[in-house]
């Protein structure tokens, strides 16, 4: 058995090789670790707090099978994310044809619950720009929408995106100039008076 | 005026700190300079607004969350029989694939000995052999008598 002191530094490689020899804690530091930051990209991805909590157990699930088959070669991160990533999408193909609940109540719903009235945090404006660029992100080709998600709320950087989507830098730069055209063209055909003006 | 794709690219890489030292320095210099690049840069962070707007607009894990996925975890079987199991359903997947395939072929060649596919003969017209001798003697025949 991998005798481990587990604490808040133990490194990500320590913890694997631990889980690999059989320790639960060290899966379960791990977890501890990601979590909060896979919901928060799952919640990209998710209509509500139920789907977000079975597409993380899911990712979890699957790290825990695949972890002897992680390499090492990039950060555990990008390994979970692409994993994270993968899951997100297949599940989001499954089910788009049966999905019910409009983009807009996802996000309305998650600032309804942020929202205090005494102390708005979030203004209403804000909000409502947060919810069209979240509308119009659900309709994005799958790849365009990963890729602004990574980058536009992740704020991972390209190299980042590499390792997490398994392509080249220059695939990353010129997907991600797409994806903000795609998105612009998007903004200004379904909400003109959102678009910036020029200089 | 209309930025080129070339400057677009370099604000956008700009924007997301991923121009090295140099490039940014030559680009911070020319956005001084030239208004257009500077509005293609300022349109850029407007653009972005929605995504910053809805950063904190996430669900959380819930209490709890990592005991129930350790509970699910014990469940599972350990990973020699995870890995064993894995090997197995390749087999089975890579047998159920042979056999697929050794009945397509079995299939088409029942069909072929049936002569269900076409070989080229159906549209031959096979006859008698002293019929066709008889053909050619009576061509041969109207030949002669066409002559004299």
């Amino acid at each position: 058995m991998y005798a481990l002191k587990l604490t808040t530094e133990t490194s990500d490689t320590d913890l694997i090789a631990a889980v690999l020899d059989g320790s639960e804690a060290a899966f379960g530091t791990l977890v501890d670790r990601y979590k909060d930051r896979l919901f928060r990209l799952l919640s990209r991805y998710c209509r509500d707090q139920v789907e977000c909590e079975d597409l993380a157990q899911d990712v979890f699930l699957k790290v825990f099978r695949k972890l002897d088959t992680f390499q090492g070669s990039s950060a555990f991160f990008t390994w979970l994310y692409r994993i994270a990533v993968n899951t997100a999408t297949d599940h989001l193909a499954r089910a788009s044809s049966r999905r019910l609940r409009l983009v807009e109540d996802v996000v309305l719903e998650i600032n309804e619950r942020d929202h205090d009235p005494d102390n708005p945090a979030v203004p209403a404006m804000a909000a409502e720009l947060a919810t069209v660029t979240r509308r119009i992100l659900d309709k994005l080709p799958e790849k365009y929408r990963t890729i602004l998600i990574l980058r536009e709320y992740e704020e991972l950087s390209y190299n980042e995106i590499s390792a997490v989507l398994e392509c080249n830098l220059g695939t990353v730069e010129s997907r991600l100039f797409r994806a903000r055209q795609r998105f612009k063209e998007a903004l200004e055909r379904d909400h003109p008076d959102l678009v910036p003006a020029r200089g | 005026m209309q930025l080129s794709d070339n400057d677009q690219r370099l604000l956008q890489k700009y924007r997301d700190g991923e121009l090295a030292g140099s490039e940014a320095e030559a680009l911070k210099a020319r956005l001084s300079n030239e208004p257009g690049l500077a509005a293609g840069l300022a349109e850029l962070d407007e653009l972005a607004r929605g995504f910053v707007s809805g950063r904190e607009a996430t669900f959380a894990a819930p209490a709890g969350f990592t005991a129930g996925l350790l509970a699910e975890v014990r469940q599972l079987p350990d990973r020699i029989q995870m890995a064993e199991a894995e090997v197995a359903g390749s087999a089975l997947v890579m047998c159920r694939r042979l056999l697929l395939a050794a009945a397509v072929l079995f299939g088409l060649g029942l069909c072929w000995h049936a002569g269900l596919f076409d070989n080229g003969r159906n549209e031959t017209l096979e006859a008698d052999p002293a019929e066709v001798q008889r053909e050619m003697e009576r061509l041969d025949e109207l030949v002669r008598s066409r002559k004299r």
